[in-house]
């Protein structure tokens, strides 16, 4: 314990020292000599423009949410896409056995060459692996497209939230609608 | 056919001709939460607004859990892991779902009455409420650290975005953001003990915790040891996170301020639901580790049962004392809540001393911890109708009077009779008083109490502490008491005018039980110590 926590403070300590030593150093060696260029905000070497502290709009949040979730589903895909794939690639029932005990390999994440031949995976297993995995994907993605679907539907996507949904949601009317046809007596044609 | 093959089969049986059965009530929650969903993408919700779909699909999740408990009852009393050892079925994890599927049919019905998500919202709402049901059950059946920390983010997640359902309100948002933090954070530590648990014992899974832990203590390393200390440092961190959900004293700051923001049906649901969800996570997590024969271990265990008692007397008075000074109804109510939070975890902390009681102890160790389970379901089950309803009476005067504030409250047990003594069986139940079934929890607690403190000593301070508490509470239940009864309405004040259809039979049906479990205790009780048998044969 006391060597965890020695080591720990010797990293903590490291850590503020190499932070600290270069400010200072700069401090001791630099020329004192400020002019009103030399003040100026960093930039890239381009001269700043206007304030950095400007307002963004609030509804990039809309854009940023979207990202975060698709991002994160896509993250989800990568995975199992390898798996698909492989799967998908063991189903052919006319597969070499070599490149079959390749594939089972790298799907179990075996050493290449430490897998006896009768130990690959099957085509029909393979076949269940990926309809499994098919399946599974299916019901994810679903329910992740019906919440996006209710997202847009509500007016949660538009750009100009507030006028896009009253013009889509007109408040429920109680009073009937304004032109119902009465139905006239039909004119004696004279 | 390959070791794969035979491994892929006996996973898809294992999931679909078991497991998906098992977790049949979670998934009706699920094609709920769909179907709301649904119902308002066609436009459907005009003519079937969706809190039919979301009372309906918890109804029928409900009776759903209800027919496996029967079901488990008349069975054997074992437990079996399902989802390849995820998550647990027994019937303490089948009593949680009862429990939170009655308590979330109880919560719809409320929000119908009292219309908090307007027709454009209720969507949503529903939506969030359900989805963090979900994820309170998993918590009740975690049999996994993962599930563990899945389940708590996934019933605290929607309930931020609950706290600050009304939106345009400044404390409605301060609240929700302060929750967030304070979640974000005791997530975070709970993560990190997690992966600090299962990185040294090598396993995630609760049951086997236990035994890694004492071949780690047997092994010729004492507690001193650096990886036995890290892996109660773990321990630590997960109780930490937990006691961030029940609101425990060094971690109970969101509690007020979430409870004063939210609407008081969230406040509601959040002080029931999600403070039983804990428990039972808590009780689930603190078996994981007990039921050591190792000497060692178990003088450890036994320190961590008196920690956790103190922490509980520390909880209660803290609670009880800064409610005195609250004159806002929905803050009052969650300092009680905090109170009651540290009554129930006493129960936890003489079930730890218990359960690890030195070999030669006299006790029947196995009986009495029972007792301890049983004193922490009675209870959370009165607390559930207790709880609810002072929180559902404030939601109802609420909308009448438009004010939370316990002066507003003066002579209205007056003007709305039924409603003032609903109120007050709530309060006088919160408190403790004889014939009411908070009365009956808190013996259980107590007894259990004195059963530990002949084990460990420092349990008679957690005794005498609590008993104190429990006089110190009358006092500010009965300022409410005595404004609504023994002062008179001011002139001109707003008229409360409340129809018994449907609004008053819903405030009966929640007293009744109160006073029932009060009288008739046996019912229940036998049925808590079959639910805490699972753990103790």
């Amino acid at each position: 314990m006391t060597d965890l926590v020695g080591h720990f403070l010797v990293f903590v300590a490291g850590g503020i020292l190499i932070g600290l030593i270069p400010l200072l150093l700069g401090r001791l060696l630099r020329p004192q000599l400020p002019n009103p260029e030399k003040e100026a905000t960093y930039e890239c070497g381009e001269p700043t423009i206007g304030s950095s502290y400007i307002q963004f709009d609030l509804r990039f949040y809309t854009v940023a949410l979207l990202f975060i979730i698709f991002d994160v589903e896509v993250a989800f895909f990568f995975p199992w896409a390898a798996v698909y794939g492989g799967a998908m690639q063991l189903a052919h029932a006319k597969l070499e056995p070599t490149a079959r005990v390749a594939l089972s390999e790298k799907l179990l994440n075996q050493a290449p060459g430490t897998l006896p031949e009768e130990k690959a995976i099957s085509a029909a297993t393979a076949t269940k692996l990926g309809w499994t995995a098919l399946a599974d994907i299916f019901v994810f993605f679903g329910v992740l497209l019906v919440g996006f679907a209710y997202v847009w539907k509500r007016g949660d996507l538009d750009w100009v939230r507030a006028i896009a949904q009253r013009a889509k949601r007109p408040t429920p009317a109680v009073a009937p609608p304004i032109a119902e046809p009465t139905p006239t007596e039909p004119q004696p044609i004279g | 056919m390959s070791n794969f093959g035979a491994l892929l089969d006996s996973l898809l049986q294992d999931t679909i001709g078991r497991s998906v059965g098992v977790f049949a009530p979670e998934l009706i929650l699920c094609a709920t939460i769909l179907l709301t969903l649904f119902v308002r993408l066609f436009d459907a919700d005009r003519r079937l607004p969706t809190y039919w779909v979301a009372l309906i699909g918890s109804l029928g999740a409900f009776l759903l859990a209800y027919f496996q408990f029967i079901q488990l009852r008349q069975g054997s009393a074992g437990s079996e892991a399902y989802f390849t050892g995820l998550l647990v079925f027994d019937q303490f994890s089948v009593f949680f779902r009862v429990f939170l599927l009655l308590f979330l049919v109880l919560v719809v019905s409320l929000t119908i009455l009292t219309g908090l998500p307007d027709l454009e919202d209720g969507p949503d709402f529903y939506t969030l409420l359900i989805g963090s049901t979900v994820g309170m059950m998993l918590m009740a059946s975690a049999n996994h650290l993962l599930i563990l920390f899945l389940g708590v983010e996934m019933a605290s997640v929607p309930s931020y975005a609950m706290v600050g359902f009304l939106k345009g309100r400044r404390s409605s948002s301060e609240a929700a953001l302060k929750y967030v933090v304070y979640g974000a954070g005791a997530a975070g530590v709970m993560l990190y003990g997690v992966s600090l648990l299962a990185g040294l014992l090598g396993t995630a899974n609760l049951p086997q915790i236990a035994a890694q832990l004492e071949s780690l203590a047997g092994s010729g390393r004492g507690i001193m040891d650096p990886v036995v200390r890290t892996a109660f440092l773990g321990a630590m961190m997960v109780l930490a996170g937990l006691a961030f959900k029940l609101s425990l004293v060094p971690f109970h700051f969101w509690c007020p301020d979430a409870f004063e923001g939210a609407p008081a049906e969230v406040a509601g649901y959040l002080s029931v639901a999600s403070k039983a969800a804990a428990f039972a996570l808590l009780v689930r997590f603190c078996l994981a580790f007990a039921g050591s024969d190792a000497e060692s271990l178990q003088t450890l265990y036994r320190a961590l049962g008196v920690g956790l008692g103190l922490v509980a007397v520390v909880t209660a008075t803290y609670g009880n004392l800064v409610a005195y000074v609250q004159n806002n109804m929905k803050r009052l109510l969650a300092y009680s809540t905090i109170a009651h939070a540290g009554y129930m975890l006493m129960a936890v902390a003489a079930l730890l001393v218990i359960n690890n009681a030195p070999a030669g102890t006299s006790l029947d160790v196995a009986a009495e911890s029972r007792r301890c389970l049983e004193g922490l379901l009675y209870y959370l089950c009165v607390y559930l109708f207790m709880n609810l309803g002072a929180f559902a009476i404030v939601a109802l005067i609420r909308n009448e009077i438009f004010s939370e504030d316990i002066r507003d409250y003066a002579g209205l047990g007056f003007q709305a009779p039924l409603l003032g003594i609903c109120m007050a069986i709530c309060l006088f139940s919160l408190t403790g008083v004889p014939p009411l079934g908070g009365f009956v929890g808190k013996l259980f607690i107590f007894a259990s109490v004195v059963q530990a403190a002949k084990i460990a000593p420092w349990m008679w301070v957690v005794l005498v502490l609590g008993l104190l508490n429990t006089v110190f509470s009358l006092f500010y239940y009965m300022r409410v008491v005595r404004a609504m009864f023994l002062t008179a309405r001011p002139e001109g004040a707003r008229k409360l005018e409340i129809p018994f259809t449907p609004i008053g039979a819903y405030v009966s049906i929640l007293t009744v039980p109160i006073l029932v479990l009060g009288v008739y205790i046996r019912g229940l009780s036998d049925l808590a110590q079959g639910v805490a048998a699972v753990f103790f044969q």
